[in-house]
């Protein structure tokens, strides 16, 4: 946390601040675009959000308070800027959010930038499927592999919650997989 | 390039080679595209144009002769500044603009996003289970 608290220091000052920002941008970079570009699912609009992440970042630097580690505090930005960006996607379209990311979904096939074999576009387009925020989770823990904790500090929800949603999360789409292959 | 075995997801050819060396170190964790590929050398493009759009924009200046100009009527502004920026109304917004962000980030999208509202996604036999996963040690993971 020492260490941390000389980064921000160096973020906040205004000598500094250009330099350490520059090692901001580089060191989560890549992580915050794999936490939006999952929930967005589109490159093109992931590459807006984490934009948009890291000018929020930039404009508010002088408000972290420290309460919590920086990583933490990005990723919630991150977070809610994703979830705004799909909120007025899909509001434009007078879609439901989750209508509007099961479309994203249903694209990825003719996306030139997934890549992904039959079961990979099965899994995301049932991943697409879950609630918005029981989806959130079952990224966090199954794609980006974060264990309880840290989920739980970024989202600020119990551990014992966040089982449970995963647990309901994997069961759900378990079973609709099945399903499907029960049907073909 | 297969990143992990049995992941049928790849990342761009030559994507990791555009990377330093140390954040390389770093970012191994990029197993997780899970079949979302980028652009070839997206972060370099993506990190470069975040620094144009922040901390680059802010060194912008003009010439000297621009600068000499606008240098004698700021004298001229920062006195008005200086007294306009005393002012509570002003100290009231910046103020306000903080708390508006401190909100956006505590209680924006996650502020519902409590164990009540992830237990509701639960049907009634799993909420057992829950309560069962609730009364064991958070370090269990």
């Amino acid at each position: 946390m020492k260490q941390q608290s000389l980064f921000v220091y160096a973020l906040k000052h205004p000598s500094s601040r250009e330099e350490a920002f520059a090692r901001l941008v580089s060191e989560y970079k890549e992580r915050l675009y794999w936490h939006i570009r999952k929930i967005v699912l589109d490159h093109d609009d992931s590459n807006d959000v984490v934009q948009n992440t890291f000018i929020k970042v930039h404009l508010n630097i002088e408000n972290f308070k420290e309460n919590s580690t920086l990583y933490t505090w990005m990723y919630r930005i991150a977070t809610n800027e994703a979830l705004n960006f799909i909120n007025s996607k899909a509001k434009k379209m007078g879609l439901q959010n989750q209508e509007w990311v099961e479309a994203v979904a249903d694209g990825l096939v003719a996306d030139s930038y997934f890549d992904g074999d039959k079961a990979a576009l099965r899994l995301q387009k049932e991943v697409a499927r879950l609630p918005e925020k029981q989806r959130i989770v079952f990224n966090m823990k199954y794609f980006d592999g974060m264990n309880y904790d840290t989920i739980s500090e970024i989202l600020d929800t119990s551990v014992g919650a966040l089982k449970a949603s995963y647990h309901h999360a994997v069961k759900k789409i378990k079973t609709n997989l099945t399903d499907e292959d029960t049907k073909e | 390039m297969k990143t992990r075995k049995n992941n049928p997801f790849k990342v761009p050819k030559g994507y990791f080679d555009t990377l330093e060396e140390t954040l390389l170190e770093k970012t191994k964790t990029n197993y997780n595209a899970y079949g979302f590929q980028t652009p070839k050398g997206y972060f370099n493009h993506l990190e470069k144009e975040i620094l144009q759009k922040t901390t680059r924009n802010n060194k912008k200046k003009g010439n000297i002769i621009t600068r000499v100009i606008f240098g004698s009527a700021s004298i001229a502004a920062a006195f008005l500044l200086f007294f306009t920026l005393q002012s509570p109304s002003e100290t009231l917004v910046a103020e306000n603009k903080e708390q508006a962000f401190e909100d956006y980030i505590e209680t924006y999208y996650l502020e519902d996003f409590d164990s009540f509202e992830l237990l509701s996604l639960l049907e009634e036999g799993e909420i057992e289970s829950t309560l069962t996963y609730n009364s064991k040690p958070r370090n269990e993971n």
